[in-house]
């Protein structure tokens, strides 16, 4: 039976307390240390499938989860585009632990926009080290506001129940955050402690690549929510969420990029110690120039589309300019990384030699990683939606999503005045 | 305004930002013209000879220009590369940067204008009481209008760089027969009879300043080559949503509605779309390290790097646009094939070896950076 990180356990962290980082400097150094850290023993965790305690408990006392955390709630309030350096550089280690990272640092970056108390109590989880999991994912789910999980009031708690499927960092992480809704279907996000009574994580993850994210199902049988643990976002304004919302998918884009140049780095290693001389040598230089270049084309444009996410989201009430250029920026940005990761890991194939198919060496895990990771969200559709846009001035569906909704908090904020 | 459709406006301007759109403007209709009449239009050449203080002493605002010049014309980028180049190698490479000669004269050089590993250098000097050249070399574009031409020339084991003056006794200049594209920027061939070289008009290249000189060199003509194409890209880019936008008649087996509704031409020109970005952001990135002064040397990786995405771009672009745009665009009062055609011949004019996307820096460099 698998044992679950509880928030009781926070303390037990085998390499110590959580660092506090201050600076952007220090989250890149922080996050080479963890990449460092990580990528001993990267191959081996996808082929035995082992819980990566060590790892994740490595990534606690590094304090990197705590880097969106705006400045006043004791965090670094690091800028989305070195955010995603970080990710990026963790993604070249080990893509699956690079996904349990962001899903929890993700949740600390929103924690400003909650209620004090609520942000208060957040913040000295992420600051301690504490990893937040998911449970966003439906099995099969009509529009964005469909949600298998549903609440009701039961004295001064809420319960908790439904499906979920995909719950990503659910397995390793100290709390599991997890979307659903009222009858009257309004909306609310529960913080529910790993190990809940009700709680029940399936044992179900078998998938090709990114097997160490244990992204299994979870049950929810009428779990008690305090009232405080329950995060209500209806007075956020709907076009800061789409801008929120672009970043949490510009994150994935990042992560593509890292797996392609986490290949690629064992494309160099590689190249250096077989290929002295000749024109094998030849062809094989031409082909890492290309790689590097197309690495280089798609993260520029997700470090383009982190500025403008920051941009849009640095007024006090986002405009729909702003929020459209972060929006389909973000769609630009996946256009290419989503792209860029499965098409490039596969190259490495071109600088192995006879018996390096071996399974425990685990080369072909970079393209099953990007290829698995790749099918989340695909990138034809963020291809349409970008040129829809550009040809035809039509926002992307999540963003017309959002337009509908911003009007009615229009009317809704005209009504408070 | 439907709640999903944003103001036009705003996505009209932002578009036209970045890819300094110019359609329906008095540009294209000089571009289009200029082809057909393989000159540049008088306004472009005015545009072109006025003193604008650009020079390639400030490579970033340098190679900003050559993109400008380059949507609106490509051959009045070439130009502006043309002369930025020659005007640097006379800075750079002759005693108080040489003679001085006015701006509203053309310069231009022979490709290439220094030694380069794999070119022979054609012309050869003789010492007569001064310099006297003998030969033959090909020139880089503006040889037709050029008063002025910069050139490597051999004497036994010494290697000078020239200022030549067109105009002098025993120049001949023969322009290449009519390209197929890039028309107004004429280069030929060279000949040189008994040429006789003032003193102050040549300088002898030896040892590690000239060398590094002419790394320099590498690089800045990395950097315009790059910039040339991202303003022919633009350029393209911006006439084909154009077309795109305008085009009635789509083919009789498509999904039914206007073009610009296909959703697979949506996707097709996303990806352009989302491309033509990244090769913005990698040269922009060049260009913002450059004003902040940082030399033009410590780009040569990011300038290779980005020229070899944005060139493996361009040859797809060019060619495959054409599948989105049917098969009104091949009317030839659209001039839409000189993109091609202008792309294909700057190129192809190039000497092999020199063409920076085959120029890669050395790979060790290369590699140290790839795996921090």
């Amino acid at each position: 039976m698998t044992r679950y990180p509880s928030p009781e356990a926070l303390d037990k962290n085998r390499f110590g307390k959580a660092r506090v980082i201050r600076s952007e400097a220090e989250a890149l150094a922080a996050a080479d240390d963890v990449a460092s850290f990580w990528r001993k023993g990267s191959a081996r965790r996808d082929q035995v499938q082992t819980l990566p305690w060590e790892e994740l408990e490595y990534l606690s006392h590094s304090g990197l989860n705590a880097i969106r955390l705006p400045l006043e709630l004791g965090g670094a309030g690091i800028a989305t585009p070195v955010y995603l350096d970080v990710v990026r550089k963790l993604a070249m280690a080990d893509s699956s632990l690079a996904q349990l990272y962001f899903v929890d640092s993700l949740k600390g970056y929103h924690i400003d926009q909650l209620a004090k108390p609520q942000a208060k109590f957040l913040a000295e989880q992420v600051l301690q080290g504490a990893r937040f999991g998911n449970a966003t994912a439906e099995r099969v789910r009509e529009d964005g506001a469909d949600y298998g999980a549903t609440f009701s009031r039961d004295g001064d708690h809420y319960l908790l129940s439904g499906e979920k499927y995909f719950c990503t960092g659910s397995v390793t992480s100290h709390w599991i955050t997890v979307p659903g809704k009222f009858a009257d279907g309004s909306q609310a996000v529960a913080i529910v402690p790993n190990g809940a009574a009700g709680l029940e994580l399936g044992e179900d993850w078998d998938v090709v690549g990114q097997r160490t994210t244990f992204s299994v199902s979870a049950s929810f049988r009428k779990v008690r929510i305090p009232a405080d643990r329950l995060i209500f976002r209806d007075d956020e304004q709907p076009l800061a969420g789409a801008v929120r919302f672009a970043q949490t998918q510009l994150v994935h884009a990042a992560l593509q990029v890292g797996m392609g140049d986490g290949a690629l780095q064992t494309a160099h290693r590689l190249f250096r110690q077989r290929f002295v001389a000749g024109k094998t040598r030849d062809r094989l230089a031409e082909l890492l120039l290309q790689w590097e270049a197309d690495s280089a084309a798609a993260w520029a444009v997700v470090q383009y589309a982190a500025r403008k996410s920051d941009k849009a989201l640095s007024d006090r009430l986002v405009g729909t300019h702003r929020a459209s250029l972060a929006a389909v920026a973000t769609d630009e940005a996946k256009s290419l990384a989503y792209v860029y990761g499965p098409q490039w890991t596969q190259r490495l194939i071109d600088f192995l030699d006879q018996g390096d198919v071996a399974e425990a060496l685990g080369f072909d895990r970079h393209w099953r990683d990007a290829r698995t990771h790749s099918l989340h969200d695909p990138a034809r559709w963020r291809q349409s939606f970008v040129g829809n846009y550009w040809l035809n001035g039509r926002a992307p569906p999540d963003l017309a999503r959002r337009l509908v909704e911003e009007q009615q908090w229009n009317g809704l904020q005209a009504l408070a005045v | 305004m439907t709640l999903e459709s944003l103001a036009a406006a705003d996505v009209e301007r932002t578009a036209r930002q970045f890819l300094l759109g110019q359609v329906n403007s008095e540009d294209l209709a000089r571009s289009v013209a200029g082809d057909r009449l393989g000159a540049l239009s008088a306004a472009t050449i005015d545009d072109l000879t006025r003193p604008s203080g650009i020079s390639a002493s400030k490579p970033g605002a340098a190679a900003l220009e050559v993109v400008r010049q380059s949507v609106s014309d490509a051959v009045a980028g070439q130009h502006v590369a043309t002369s930025l180049l020659a005007r640097w190698l006379l800075d750079s490479f002759f005693p108080r940067g040489g003679p001085k000669i006015p701006d509203a004269e053309v310069l231009t050089y022979a490709d290439p204008p220094l030694p380069d590993q794999g070119i022979a250098i054609s012309a050869t000097a003789e010492q007569q009481g001064g310099w006297v050249l003998r030969g033959k070399f090909r020139s880089a574009p503006l040889a037709r209008e050029a008063g002025w031409v910069v050139l490597p020339a051999a004497s036994g084991d010494i290697t000078l760089l020239v200022l030549l003056n067109a105009d002098a006794p025993g120049v001949d200049f023969e322009p290449d027969e009519k390209g197929f594209g890039a028309r107004a920027a004429v280069n030929g061939t060279f000949t040189l009879r008994n040429v006789r070289i003032e003193q102050d008009r040549s300088v002898v290249l030896s040892g590690e300043a000239s060398s590094s000189l002419a790394s320099n060199f590498t690089a800045l003509d990395g950097l315009f080559s790059l910039a040339q194409e991202i303003g022919s890209l633009k350029a393209a880019l911006w006439e084909a949503r154009d077309h795109l936008q305008k085009r009635a008649h789509r083919w009789y087996d498509a999904s039914p509605g206007r073009v610009r509704d296909d959703p697979l031409v949506l996707r097709e020109f996303g990806r352009w779309w989302a491309s033509a970005r990244a090769a913005d952001e990698l040269f922009r990135s060049i260009v913002e390290a450059l004003d902040a002064g940082g030399p033009v040397l410590e780009q040569a990786h990011a300038i290779a790097v980005a020229a070899n995405y944005v060139g493996r771009l361009s040859d797809r672009f060019m060619n495959e646009i054409f599948e989105l745009l049917g098969a009104s665009i091949m009317r030839r009062q659209t001039g839409f094939d000189r993109h091609w055609r202008n792309r294909s011949a700057r190129l192809g004019n190039r000497p092999y070896g020199s063409r920076p996307v085959a120029n890669a820096p050395d790979l060790e460099a290369h590699t140290k950076d790839a795996m921090q």
